[in-house]
């Protein structure tokens, strides 16, 4: 926009708006209300009358158009400070018998939201994903929540609220049919309490439970649905639940998730996450200038190896996430590992991570310099055919082997179409810490920093958990936090678990929790869950790198339903990270809520697992029993 | 000293000596929330929502929890320390001067709130604000006997008493209270209810605490949706006219409005709404439940008044929270009421003289609160508090403007002081800070509380939150 101030109307909640992130003051609820019947005008001419309707209904005052032109003039002042006062007339412009708004499409959150539902039916299912999830964050409360009511509102707020319902429907469907049937079924039970006469909730309700394997709870929905209509409507459901449940019944195959177009060909067996929206991510801006630069030059065959550095927290891991986002986006292939201080003596361990099966020969060479050379003729081998990432997290916990063979790759990297990107937590001593120098020091390896979130990022992050904030809430949470996004990130978790509002009257909620030291911010949060919540957690911190659903539901003993609304609890609780494989946001969390279970109910744990892995012969390419 | 078994003699036990105090042992309670003297976060952690109480305390807690809040009160027992309760901090000036060998226990940290529509109640924890129970209530079309400002904690103000726009039709909000959860000195938790630990339900319900720590409360909720509500506001040189009407209205208006006269000198700030910034006005507030029809007949004499605003409709029971605009943000006030009998032209007169144009009053509004109908009749459930003895509850709010506080008392002291001729001998202690604590409560409801108090805890852990009796 050219240095233009950046305006912004948001009336996806009560009308607010905002002028290079500042919040305006756009007067009394009248006044809004002037600017409301506007907006929902988009780009045609409003005439006065209608205006005055807006703003009083059927009782305007006497000079109704001199007050109207008041409101316009006040408004004006505020949506356009710089300007003198003849001169604003940019944003609300008079034209013949009204006035017309004139912003950019993408300057009203409700026009901004449109497109994007439109563009979504077009994309890729996983980019579809996306799109949803960021557009619907756009909500902060109902369309025009102050004129709820209102007659000249209501037809808008009304195809608002449809939109809505519709885009959250197809955000599910289209994760249903990316594989996440367990998953979604939480959220559509949901949908399906808030309005339980739209029948496209029912059915993807029911289909999300056939297709978690559970025939009689589809079936059970399906009836539920039926007698809701014959009782509220008194009608039958339509041809689409009809022929649902006769594919239940018959077991039809087309019920089944469609198979993924996108071939994963030698990675077939390991679940390949679905890359995360990038929601929330906030003063990386230089930062992912690096990496989409970096992943540019690699497409173009240019090698590189970036080391990204920083103190727990600090969003190491989220930068690791949106390098395998981005080269999902551009159709390169990311091999991925994470180091963890329970599996450092285990030699080989990320390489194996990175390369699966296939290095297996390699890695029991006798001679160390054989293996790195045969580690390094396959790397060669592999990127011949295309190019690719490896992303390595949290080496400092790296096996002394791994790290030695990531040393001797970077080293060599030239010529060759690799990009190597590393996450190390810096602040602590580690064993390899020759090794980590080594590779820290090597001149080709670019290193970023990640600073700590601004008080701006803060307040973005705020108002996308809790909504706008108040300054004072903003500054004390920025503070509390010292901007660290992971600990920011657990303090309005907790904050949003208790329902605590963004405004003034609560800034000592917010000193109050968040004064805590991170380890008992999450127990704490862990222990106003249910029960079966908690147990879920700490078994997958028990496990460790083993943990999967079954294994989870082995030792919790727990249904793997009711395993799977606890994971998808604790991932909404950003306790657990979104996807597969089950993994902490951070491991301080992990360490949090092993270090909090009771001793007796941890020796349990620890012996279920041991039997477990007794009876199985246990996971290759993990370290097995982690220690207590 | 000798025992002397052969007589029965009745004394007050004797305080223990304290140990020194030392807040050290304190330090890694409450998962870290514990700010001693040089802390980082000790400062602002130990300011309350009044800024005028400038307190150094021992050592501030933010337990999140009654298992921490009874570490915290071990703790401090073991470390000579005492203990002082605190939720937001409106109601912290009685404290002032008495914290230096206390543990500050804010309870911000205890967000818990359930409401539970089919039973039409509540159970808040310590650090809930009434904000947070209108909005969650008013999602199920029902209300909680909240205080003006909705950012005043639950706890603090149920425990006073608590006068709310639905007073006249349901009493003090502290005989809606059904349970009450603290952690008692010895660091044992306990659940007083009608059935188990009655004194300590009924000491709760407006006794002010200094019993234990409240880590909860339950109450009844009120089945409303919708009430009439709304300001109406003149320039103030219309204050006597204004004000003897409303005087004349109050004496047989129905129970089922509840309304507020101020004399308001709007300061210029952001938080003032910007049409009324900068004004001097004659203020009435008003809310009513039932008929909206009803309502509107029973208002129609003082809308009839010709103010220059009028926003006095039907409106969603929640809206009423910001009803008064008060200040959300943390502000120094000073504070002080008397309770009055009747309002007569006499009484308006010495009121105007006082607080009005030409007072040469700094003060930011005079208030007079509406009482009578349930307010004045004892509660069926009532507790140590359970009536107001007065028609009028009158309070002086000021700032310091500049002139210091001592102008800002004497400037409130004036105007109550006119009223003397009609005051009562009683006094509301949640808005009196400077009252003598035996004017809170009946003679009879005093020397229960004392026992009660002696007996929950008798080694004097708890501050108890008014001033101690200088009567």
């Amino acid at each position: 926009m050219d240095g233009q101030p950046h305006l912004h109307l948001h009336v996806l909640g009560e009308l607010t708006a905002t002028r290079d992130g500042a919040v305006v003051d756009l007067g009394g609820r009248r006044q809004r209300a002037v600017l409301a019947g506007l907006i929902i005008q988009r780009d045609q001419v409003v005439p006065a009358d209608r205006l005055i309707d807006c703003v009083w209904g059927d009782h305007p005052p006497a000079n109704a158009t001199g007050a109207l032109q008041a409101y316009v003039s006040h408004l004006r002042r505020r949506l356009e400070p710089d300007a003198t006062a003849r001169q604003r007339d940019g944003v609300i412009v008079r034209a013949g018998p009204g006035y017309v708004l004139r912003v950019p499409p993408d300057a009203v959150d409700a026009w901004e939201f449109e497109t994007a539902v439109e563009s979504a039916s077009g994309q890729a299912p996983s980019d579809a994903v996306c799109t949803l999830e960021t557009t619907l964050r756009l909500w902060r409360g109902p369309a025009y929540a102050d004129y709820a009511g209102e007659a000249w509102a209501e037809a808008e707020i009304g195809r608002l609220a449809e939109l809505r319902a519709l885009a959250r429907e197809r955000l599910l469907a289209t994760r249903l049919d990316l594989g996440e049937a367990q998953l979604v079924i939480g959220d559509l039970e949901a949908l399906v309490a808030e309005d339980p006469l739209r029948e496209e909730r029912w059915r993807l309700l029911a289909l999300a439970l056939y297709r978690a394997h559970r025939q009689a709870a589809a079936l059970a929905a399906l009836r539920r649905a039926r007698e809701v209509l014959a009782d509220e409507l008194g009608v039958d459901p339509g041809p689409a639940l009809r022929s649902l449940e006769a594919e239940v019944l018959a077991q039809s195959p087309d019920l089944d998730a469609p198979t993924p177009a996108i071939a994963v060909a030698e990675d077939a067996t390991r679940r390949v996450p679905r890359p995360r929206t990038p929601d929330g991510l906030v003063d990386r801006e230089r930062e992912m200038a690096v990496l989409r630069t970096m992943l540019e030059e690699l497409g173009a065959g240019v090698s590189g190896c970036l080391l990204i550095e920083g103190p727990a927290g600090i969003g190491k891991t989220r930068l690791l996430e949106e390098v395998r986002r981005l080269a999902a986006g551009i159709g390169v292939p990311v091999r991925s590992a994470r180091s963890s201080a329970l599996e450092q003596g285990f030699d080989f361990g990320v390489v194996r991570q990175l390369f699966d099966a296939a290095v297996d020969d390699v890695v029991r060479r006798d001679d160390r310099f054989a293996v790195l050379r045969g580690l390094w003729e396959l790397t060669t081998q592999l990127a011949e055919t295309a190019p690719f990432v490896l992303c390595v997290d949290d080496i400092q916990w790296g096996d002394e082997p791994s790290l030695q063979f990531l040393a001797y790759l970077v080293k060599r990297l030239e010529g060759l179409p690799v990009l190597v990107v590393l996450a190390m937590r810096t602040g602590e001593a580690h064993e390899a810490d020759d090794l980590l120098a080594e590779l820290a020091g090597n001149e080709s390896v670019s290193v970023l920093h990640p600073a700590p979130l601004t008080q701006q990022g803060t307040a973005d992050l705020v108002t996308d958990r809790l909504g706008r904030g108040a300054d004072t809430f903003v500054a004390t949470c920025h503070r509390m936090t010292s901007g660290n996004p992971l600990l920011l990130r657990q303090l309005l978790r907790a904050l949003a678990d208790q329902g605590v509002p963004p405004d003034a009257a609560h800034v000592d909620t917010v000193r109050a929790v968040g004064s805590r030291a991170i380890t008992s911010l999450v127990t704490l949060r862990l222990r106003r869950m249910p029960a079966a919540v908690t147990t879920v957690a700490r078994a997958v911190a028990v496990l460790g790198p083993a943990a999967d659903l079954v294994t989870v539901a082995d030792l919790a003993q727990h249904s793997e339903e009711d395993v799977a609304a606890a994971l998808d609890v604790l991932a909404r609780g950003e306790i657990l990270v979104d996807g597969q494989p089950l993994e902490f946001v951070n491991p301080l969390v992990r360490d949090a809520i092993h270090a909090d279970i009771p001793a007796g109910e941890r020796a349990l744990l620890h012996e279920r697992m041991a039997r477990r892995l007794k009876s199985s012969s246990s996971h290759p390419g993990h370290a097995g029993v982690p220690s207590p | 000293m000798l025992a002397c078994p052969a007589h029965e003699v009745v004394t007050v036990p004797e305080p223990t000596p304290l140990p020194t105090a030392d807040a050290e042992a304190l330090r890694g309670l409450a998962g870290g929330a514990v700010h001693l003297p040089g802390d980082p976060l000790y400062d602002e952690s130990r300011m309350p929502w009044n800024l005028q109480v400038d307190e150094h305390p021992a050592a501030v807690a933010y337990p999140a929890d009654a298992h921490e809040v009874a570490r915290i009160v071990r703790a401090a027992a073991a470390s000579g320390l005492r203990i002082a309760p605190q939720g937001t901090g409106h109601g912290a000036p009685p404290l002032a001067g008495r914290l230096g060998d206390a543990v500050l226990l804010r309870t911000s940290a205890m967000t818990g709130l359930r409401v539970d529509a089919a039973s039409r109640t509540a159970r808040a924890e310590a650090g809930v604000l009434w904000g947070d129970v209108i909005a969650r209530a008013g999602k199920v079309g029902l209300a909680g006997m909240h205080m003006s400002s909705p950012g005043v904690g639950v706890v603090g103000s149920s425990l006073g008493g608590g006068v709310s726009w639905y007073a006249r039709q349901h009493g003090l909000q502290c005989s809606a209270i059904t349970a009450v959860e603290l952690v008692m000195a010895d660091g044992t938790f306990v659940r007083a209810t009608e059935d188990q630990d009655q004194d300590l339900l009924w000491a709760a319900r407006g006794g002010h605490g200094g019993f234990g720590v409240v880590t909860a409360l339950e109450f009844d909720l009120l089945p409303i949706r919708t009430v009439y509500a709304g300001m109406l506001a003149w320039d103030w040189r219309h204050a006597r006219r204004v004000l003897t009407a409303w005087g004349e209205w109050t004496a047989d208006a129905p129970e089922s409005v509840t309304s507020v006269a101020r004399i308001f000198q709007v300061p210029d700030e952001e938080w003032m709404p910007p049409d009324i910034r900068g004004r001097r006005l004659v203020m009435l507030d008003a809310v009513a439940v039932g008929d909206a029809g009803a309502a509107a007949r029973a208002l129609a004499p003082l809308r009839a008044l010709g103010p220059e605003t009028d926003s006095f409709a039907e409106v969603p029971a929640a809206d009423i929270a910001h009803l008064q605009l008060d200040p959300q943000e943390p502000t120094a006030v000073y504070a002080n009421s008397v309770l009055v009998h009747g309002l007569p032209p006499d009484a308006v007169d010495a009121l105007i003289a006082t607080a009005g144009p030409g007072s040469g009053s700094q003060l930011l509004f005079v208030e007079l609160r509406q009482l009578g109908g349930a307010l004045a009749r004892p509660a069926p459930r009532g507790g140590a508090l359970d009536h107001l003895d007065g028609s009028f509850l009158v309070l002086g709010v000021g700032l310091d403007v500049g002139t210091g506080w001592s102008a800002v008392r004497e400037d409130a002291t004036r105007v109550l002081d006119s009223l003397a001729p009609w005051t009562s001998r009683a006094s509301y202690l949640s808005m009196a800070y400077e009252a003598a604590a035996r004017r809170g409560w009946s003679a009879t409801a005093y020397e229960r509380l004392d026992r009660i108090r002696r007996s929950a805890d008798p080694n004097g852990l708890f501050l108890a939150p008014q001033r101690p009796s200088d009567d």
